[in-house]
């Protein structure tokens, strides 16, 4: 197994948006940018990763499994951290803990535990005091404690201050450091793309315009500075 | 098995926090009915129906903290989720009944009635099957639409329902009275018919449960 994500001809149709076509890979131990404007696509081919949503056709690997035939397997592997918190207000930070380990066959309390110190969570506190940084971090926390190979994160910087937000792409440097893990990041900031992102695919308005490495990417636009540029560029439809 | 045992803690959890406040009022009121109106076993009967309607507190504070999103990273599939939560309600309704008893029978010596018997028997088999039936149709429904969409329609199917059943017992009174009558000459029967009845409206509804939430996008 090489890829951790292996995306072929993957289509989905809803009535007033749809994804065509979308293939690419993520090769294992390496960083994915997923970029496009909001409403290109990117949640939607997420949902589609998780089996959240059922796909018109196409075929989705996840570390050379089926993600829908091996879905339980997959996800003890896969760690999601989405752009919105998801879990109840009202649970303490150790709460969190007991409602979803159980769930996971290797999921390692004293890591956990290891993240929240390090991540400076207050163990006491209420979802709903922690701002909006700390939510991040403690799905961060929760998402890294189950020895994932996968980490897919969906828009995990928009909203959040640039200090947290670098924070945040250190923690993720460090995470695929053993080159044993992946991560597949969707944003529409760039500059965190220009980072840490080893390879980048470009979705705009629910088809993919570029995926490849991101040396490959400023090569392929020549006369354009930076990320930012070609995806404005794109979006107008300049190129 | 073992996803099914970590799909009842996670409804315990998510119970906890939003419903446990709830189910204290549920207990409240029906002391205070049961003692003002002389009449023990209205403890009993309050509390349970009561019970079976907060019960629905899970799917509202699913909806509210976008926990769907969490069953769709989970390694669980959901006819797990489904089951889980079904025998979630069923211990829930359990030990209600018990615990509702034995607040009915506190009631019944701090005003002096007496209560046990047949009566006693009837009322928590009723009462248990009106649990069952409670939880048997607002499943489905929140396992397939949103909290807030249904909240408002959810209580239609019990109005029918007991329009029905005052309509059948007005047009034909002989019928409740050999209901009535069978129960009297077979009470062990209202054990029988009240555990099986709730049994299997769980069950029907724990299939539709599941075809239901199948077909819903998390």
């Amino acid at each position: 197994m090489s890829n951790a994500i292996e995306i072929t001809e993957l289509c989905k149709a809803y009535k007033d948006f749809s994804l065509s076509n979308i293939s690419f890979s993520l090769p294992v131990g390496h960083i994915m940018g997923f970029v496009g404007q909001n409403g290109a696509g990117k949640t939607t081919t997420i949902r589609l990763i998780l089996n959240m949503t059922s796909r018109s056709s196409g075929q989705i690997k996840i570390l050379g499994l089926d993600n829908i035939s091996e879905e339980q397997n997959i996800k003890q592997d896969i760690a999601v951290v989405l752009d919105d918190i998801f879990f109840v207000d009202a649970w303490k930070i150790s709460e969190v803990e007991k409602a979803v380990a159980g769930f996971y066959t290797k999921w390692n309390s004293g890591l956990f535990k290891q993240y929240i110190k390090e991540f400076d969570l207050p163990a006491g506190k209420r979802v709903k005091e922690l701002s909006r940084g700390m939510k991040m971090k403690l799905m961060l926390a929760v998402a890294m404690s189950h020895e994932a190979k996968l980490l897919i994160l969906d828009e995990p910087t928009s909203g959040i201050d640039p200090v947290a937000r670098d924070e945040l792409l250190e923690i993720l440097s460090a995470y695929v450091a053993d080159g044993q893990k992946s991560i597949f990041f969707s944003t529409h900031i760039t500059t965190d793309l220009e980072k840490i992102a080893d390879y980048i695919s470009i979705i705009d308005k629910g088809a993919l315009v570029y995926t490849g490495t991101k040396a490959g990417l400023l090569e392929a636009y020549p006369g354009v500075p930076s990320i930012d540029d070609i995806l404005v560029s794109i979006s107008k439809r300049k190129i | 098995m073992n996803n099914i045992l970590n799909s009842i803690k996670l409804d315990y959890f998510i119970l906890r926090a939003s419903g446990f406040r709830r189910l204290a009022i549920v207990v409240v009121v029906p002391l205070f009915a049961g003692a003002m109106s002389k009449n023990p076993p209205l403890v009993l009967g309050l509390t349970m129906m009561l019970s079976g309607f907060i019960m629905s507190t899970i799917f509202a504070t699913v909806e509210k903290s976008n926990l769907n999103k969490l069953y769709g990273i989970l390694p669980i599939k959901k006819k797990q989720t489904v089951i889980g939560r079904y025998l979630f309600a069923l211990i829930a309704g359990v030990t209600i009944a018990a615990a509702a008893t034995v607040l009915a029978f506190i009631v019944s010596l701090i005003i002096k009635v007496p209560f046990g018997g047949l009566e006693l028997t009837a009322w928590l088999a009723g009462s248990f099957l009106v649990f069952c039936l409670l939880v048997s149709i607002q499943f489905p429904l929140y396992f397939r639409y949103d909290f807030s969409k249904l909240a408002a329609l959810a209580n239609l199917p019990y109005i029918v329902l007991v329009f029905s059943v005052s309509f059948l017992v007005r047009k034909h009174p002989e019928l409740f009275t050999q209901v009535v009558s069978f129960f009297v000459r077979s009470p062990y029967m209202l054990w029988i018919v009240g555990t099986a009845g709730a049994l299997i409206l769980l069950s029907a509804s724990t299939l539709a449960s599941i075809a239901l939430y199948n077909k819903r996008e998390l």
